[in-house]
């Protein structure tokens, strides 16, 4: 799978930081030079050879990113991302490489079409998550901030149906349920005293506010249920 | 909170003493731990009510629910 590079406009609202001077790898292919653009939506490159081509993606196709600094598998220490083409075409979002001024592109938005669609078909599980993309700043110490602001990114694109990241839409599902069942089973108005403490169990809730009320005081704190 | 343990071996060691509950509000009261819940409410029995050190009155049972609890010690008393 290849990537093809569309004529981009560079990000106007939303923007965390901009990074000049970054070299994009598509595997170890290089892209050439640009300025990495990343912002509330999405992460944008953008070429500094004439015709401003690029590609932008969105969170939710990014599967994970990295610093790397291993230099035995690649040259540079770069930022690296895995991206999942399916993900954003199985949910109906927009393409992840996609023009923005599409009208000049047809021939590359048919192409891209075209792979798109193969993807989908019934082989998509063969073919791994898809694309490694990396990063290579000219100047090394803008790897972290690029790093820590695609991870602020993530965090604020959470995945419409992931469990992890609830919201309040999110509640209607089974999970959420079962939750909610069990702090009505644990705090239906059962008391526990010292004849039958052992039945007793503790709503989040309840847990929460014990760990509240004894870590502090005269009491031992109970870290063993903070640590993570 | 990874998961969901059982804290009952702790809480034997308060139920059924003499505690001191520490309000949010800063009011203490004193008493002895006699039952709570899976929120955390709490139940005492023979409850003195001090605000600023001081008593201002006497409960037979009190009930305090867990979200306003501070902290609890173990009394001295």
């Amino acid at each position: 799978m290849a990537i093809i590079l569309k004529e981009v406009s560079a990000p106007t609202a939303g923007i965390k930081i901009t990074t000049p001077n970054v070299q994009a790898f598509h595997n170890s292919d290089s892209l050439g030079n640009g300025t990495l653009y990343v912002t509330g939506s999405e992460v944008t490159w953008i070429s500094s050879a004439p015709g401003s081509k690029g590609f932008s993606v969105t969170y939710p196709a990014i599967v994970l990113h990295a610093i790397s600094t291993d230099t035995t598998t690649f040259p540079s220490e770069h930022v690296f991302m895995m991206v999942d083409q399916r993900k954003s075409i199985r949910r109906r979002r927009a393409p992840i490489l996609r023009t923005i001024q599409e009208a000049d592109e047809q021939r590359g938005l048919e192409l891209a079409a075209a792979e798109l669609e193969g993807e989908e078909s019934d082989n998509d599980d063969e073919e791994g998550p898809g694309l490694e993309i990396r990063f290579v700043p000219d100047d090394k110490e803008a790897l972290t901030p690029m790093y820590h602001e695609i991870l602020k990114g993530q965090e604020e694109n959470p995945e419409e149906d992931d469990m992890m990241f609830e919201d309040e839409e999110e509640q209607e599902d089974g999970e959420y349920e079962m939750e909610e069942g069990d702090e009505q089973a644990m705090g239906s108005g059962q008391w526990f005293t010292a004849d039958n403490i052992d039945q007793l169990q503790m709503s989040e809730e309840g847990l929460a506010n014990m760990q509240r009320i004894f870590g502090r005081g005269d009491q031992q704190p109970r870290q063993d249920d903070s640590m993570e | 909170m990874n998961k969901r343990q059982n804290p009952a071996e702790f809480l034997k060691k308060v139920i059924g003493k003499p505690v001191v509950v520490k309000l949010n509000s800063g009011v203490d009261y004193r008493g002895i731990l006699a039952c709570l819940d899976g929120y955390m409410n709490i139940a005492l029995e023979q409850t003195e009510e001090y605000s600023n050190g001081q008593l201002q009155n006497k409960y037979g049972d009190a009930f305090i629910r867990g979200n306003n609890v501070l902290y609890i010690s173990t009394s001295t008393k």
